[in-house]
């Protein structure tokens, strides 16, 4: 059914559907570049373009925040192909505590966790923070990176359980179940 | 550490250092403008590319004289491409045969005779 604010290009996309995936997407957009605020926001305005112009269209094969992630992924993807995209996080991190004040355990705790993604390869990095962060289904982050299935599980495992090995002196007394 | 400390621990880092998302309005209205500009560039394109096609033809920028050389060529290679042509003599010339005063350069005489023929 066409909702009344449904795009004129994709009219199985409704701006408020896209509105309501907003900030999720921003935070994806961001882990893509670097998180460099500027062109994630770029990225967010290019990937709008394309479900306004109707180039990428929905037909409902999926979820339309699987398909919103996979036009982000695809237009950075082709944006810094050549680029070594690097994670910058702790860097911007560092840089924020000037203006907040964080207690010195909690920001210990977040680099512990942060050197522990880094230390992820890239796929094993992004299907973790689709899952975990993301709140996506194995199968659902394995179509946004454009892998099977059965990829994308394997790199889910392996992610998790270098995870908990990386993690577990922050809970030293628990195991990964 | 069990599976929901784990992405407890995630969620935490990565939204620390994602902060504030810009406002989805400012984007979006963003977007809408560069795809209206995308749109209008195209129609503007293709409307001044029609608008010079038209007024070519109308005014005739096309020379008379080139246009006669063209012709002429045109008629004067589909004549050449449509037929082709061959001496008479070709069709009677025989099969290759082998002409001893032509290939060969000079012959080894002899003065010797036998049963009145040289050798």
């Amino acid at each position: 059914m066409r909702e009344h604010d449904a795009l004129d290009n994709n009219p199985n996309i409704s701006q408020q559907a896209l509105e309501a995936l907003h900030g999720q997407l921003f935070g994806w957009a961001l882990s893509r570049c670097g998180y460099d605020d500027a062109t994630a926001e770029d990225l967010m305005q290019q990937a709008y373009v394309e479900v306004l112009s109707g180039k990428a269209r929905f037909e409902n094969r999926s979820t339309l925040k699987t398909f919103m992630f996979g036009i982000v992924q695809n237009l950075a993807r082709s944006r810094f192909r050549r680029k070594n995209t690097r994670l910058r996080v702790i860097d911007a991190y560092a840089a924020e505590q000037d203006d907040v004040a964080v207690p010195h355990e909690e920001y210990a705790n977040l680099k512990i966790v942060w050197d522990a993604v880094e230390s992820l390869p890239q796929r094993q990095r992004d299907i973790t923070e689709l899952v975990f962060v993301r709140d996506m289904t194995i199968e659902e982050a394995s179509t946004v990176m454009g892998v099977t299935v059965g990829t994308g599980r394997v790199h889910y495992d392996r992610a998790k359980k270098s995870l908990a090995e990386r993690l577990a002196s922050l809970h030293p007394k628990e195991s990964m179940q | 550490m069990n599976e929901d400390q784990v992405r407890q621990n995630l969620k935490d880092a990565f939204q620390s250092a994602e902060g504030k998302p810009p406002s989805f309005d400012e984007v979006w209205a963003a977007a809408e403008v560069q795809h209206g500009l995308s749109r209008r560039r195209f129609r503007t394109i293709g409307g001044i590319a029609a608008a010079v096609a038209v007024i070519g033809i109308t005014l005739g920028l096309w020379p008379e004289q080139q246009a006669e050389l063209t012709d002429e060529f045109l008629i004067a290679d589909s004549l050449l491409n449509s037929t082709s042509w061959s001496a008479p003599s070709d069709s009677l010339m025989p099969e290759h045969q082998f002409d001893i005063y032509q290939e060969i350069h000079f012959l080894n005489e002899s003065t010797n005779s036998q049963e009145g023929s040289l050798l």
